[in-house]
């Protein structure tokens, strides 16, 4: 072949470096042929090359062709930022070029934004379904049901996840194809703007239809477990604070003689203490089938203790709703223990006529103190509460102590009542 | 004639010399740039456009000794072709307009 077509061809594929070597060998090949064909034709090749553009200007089109293509047929986040370069080209006045750096940035960050979402997404949906197997693994075995469901949750959680990082992906890939029609017709004139209106959708055809069908096998396998194993139904119950079915009732007695404190722990049910008819100490608790117990004397000390049988996943955070169960302690009149000690999670407290030593503990239950018909008994008494409110008799009461309230009366010594409740309020009836 | 002009006027001519006979890339661009005034070496990235648009195919025939490259429109090419023609002549009524009143103003 002509020395002078050599060192043509040479130069445009250096030029060329940097496209995919397909496109670079039809480029090639194309003027290699045209060269030849046109020496055929007796053409000076001089004059040719003469009239030619050079290959810097010819392989610089052929690139910015192929990569706005390439854009537009595998929408990625590396095609689209080569292609922003050339929303540049042939851009003269200062106004179209502000115009086009908007854009540029604009789009470029709303693509690097949906993209982000997706992955951010998707880690959400991994975290739902380590949560899902965390809990699941915490429960014991007998209870199948509940651990189908729970797996259930964490299926239907994750598949909504990568449902919802799905479509920021398409989303994302949309805006690159419409960034790069827009670049495309920033460079051409203006009639090809009507061609590209019926031009065929090129776009390589995503592979998302497989995945979509996944996630909604997911989805639907998720709901159906999570739906059929109970769950649901509980959740719902407790937080609408309505009396399950279940309930096994517990009675127990105990003799006032070896007694000397008492100490009641639910996770979150009703506490409620008062005077009962019986020469003995009478516990009455309901007990639903998500909750076990101990109750025992140990020493000189009774000790009820309500915890998750775990049945229920999340209870950590069931936990902090009441359930609408209750423990009822009945203590004979004129029986003074050394110290009663209450303490909930998320239930209630309640004490009627109990003019003693009390220390009663809430976290987001509310305590009510009603001594309006003990026989009057001197007592000190400490109310404190972290976001609540103190009503004393019916009128607010307490100052600011910390980041809530306290209220502190002291001026009758004898028994010492502490009442402390982290996000419930706190109401004392019958104070002097 | 205008820059932007002549580009917009390429994909119309490229598809109407194709839509007579089929052709190669030196016979092609000889034709056109007899008609419009165009680099030698511009065509090239409008023939890989239509093609990668669907708008026209290729095909190797033997030429002696080496193979060459033929260009043919397709079904879809042809009806483009005719959407241009149609835009073209709405543009020669204006022009008619324009340069008959220039001849007779």
């Amino acid at each position: 072949m002509d020395e002078r077509i050599l060192t043509f061809i040479k130069n445009l594929k250096l030029h060329l470096e940097g496209i995919p070597d397909a496109e670079a060998r039809e480029a090639v090949s194309y003027y290699e042929e045209y060269l030849n064909d046109a020496a055929e034709a007796g053409k000076d090749i001089d004059e040719i090359l003469l009239q030619f553009d050079s290959p810097e200007k010819i392989a610089a089109e052929i690139k910015a062709e192929a990569c706005i293509t390439r854009a537009q047929r595998s929408p990625g986040l590396k095609n689209f930022s080569k292609i922003l370069k050339y929303a540049f080209n042939g851009i003269t006045t200062p106004l179209a070029f502000l115009g086009v750096a908007i854009f540029v940035i604009i789009s470029y960050s709303l693509v690097i934004s949906l993209f982000a979402g997706a992955a951010g997404v998707i880690a959400g949906a991994v975290g739902a379904i380590l949560l899902a197997i965390y809990e699941a693994t915490s429960i014991p075995s007998q209870f199948t049901l509940e651990i189908l469901g729970t797996i259930g949750i964490g299926l239907l959680s994750a598949g909504i996840c990568l449902f919802a990082s799905l479509g920021l992906y398409k989303l994302g890939r949309l805006l690159i194809i419409a960034s790069a029609k827009m670049i495309h017709r920033l460079q051409k004139s203006s009639s090809v703007q009507a061609q590209e209106k019926n031009s065929p959708s090129y776009t390589k055809k995503g592979n998302s239809k497989p995945l979509a069908i996944i996630y909604t096998i997911i989805i639907v396998i998720g709901f159906t477990l999570f739906f059929t194993s109970g769950l649901p139904y509980k959740y719902f119950t407790i937080f609408n604070s309505m009396k399950p079915q279940s309930i096994v009732l517990r009675n127990m007695e105990y003799s006032t003689e070896k007694i000397n404190k008492i100490s009641i722990v639910t996770a979150h049910s009703h506490i409620k203490l008062e005077h009962g008819s019986s020469d003995k100490v009478n516990i009455s608790y309901e007990q639903p089938d998500w909750l076990d117990y101990e109750c025992s004397v140990s020493g000189s000390m009774l000790s009820f203790y309500e915890k998750s049988n775990g049945r229920l996943s999340l209870f950590w955070l069931i936990k902090r709703h009441e359930s609408v169960t209750e423990i009822t302690i009945a203590i004979p009149e004129g029986y003074n223990p050394d110290i009663i000690t209450l303490e909930s999670t998320g239930g209630y407290i309640l004490i009627k006529d109990i003019p003693d030593n009390l220390k009663v503990t809430t976290n987001t239950g509310s305590i009510k103190l009603d001594n309006s018909t003990a026989v009057k008994k001197s007592y000190s008494i400490k109310a404190s509460t972290g976001t609540g409110y103190i009503e004393v008799n019916g009128a607010p009461a307490g100052s600011k102590y910390g980041k809530g309230l306290q209220y502190y009366d002291n001026s009758e010594s004898g028994k010492s009542i502490i009442l402390e409740s982290k996000g419930g309020n706190i109401s004392i009836i019958g104070k002097q | 004639m205008d820059a932007q002009m002549k580009k917009g006027l390429l994909d119309v001519c490229v598809l109407f010399t194709l839509k007579k006979e089929d052709t190669y890339g030196y016979k092609l661009t000889q034709e056109i740039t007899s008609l419009l005034d165009t680099s030698e070496s511009a065509l090239y990235p409008v023939l890989r456009r239509l093609e990668s648009q669907g708008l026209l195919e290729t095909y190797s025939s033997e030429h002696s000794g080496r193979l060459r490259k033929y260009y043919r429109i397709t079904a879809v090419g042809i009806k483009r072709l005719n959407e241009n023609i149609k835009e073209l002549n709405d543009l020669k009524k204006v022009l008619d307009y324009i340069i008959e009143g220039e001849k007779n103003g």
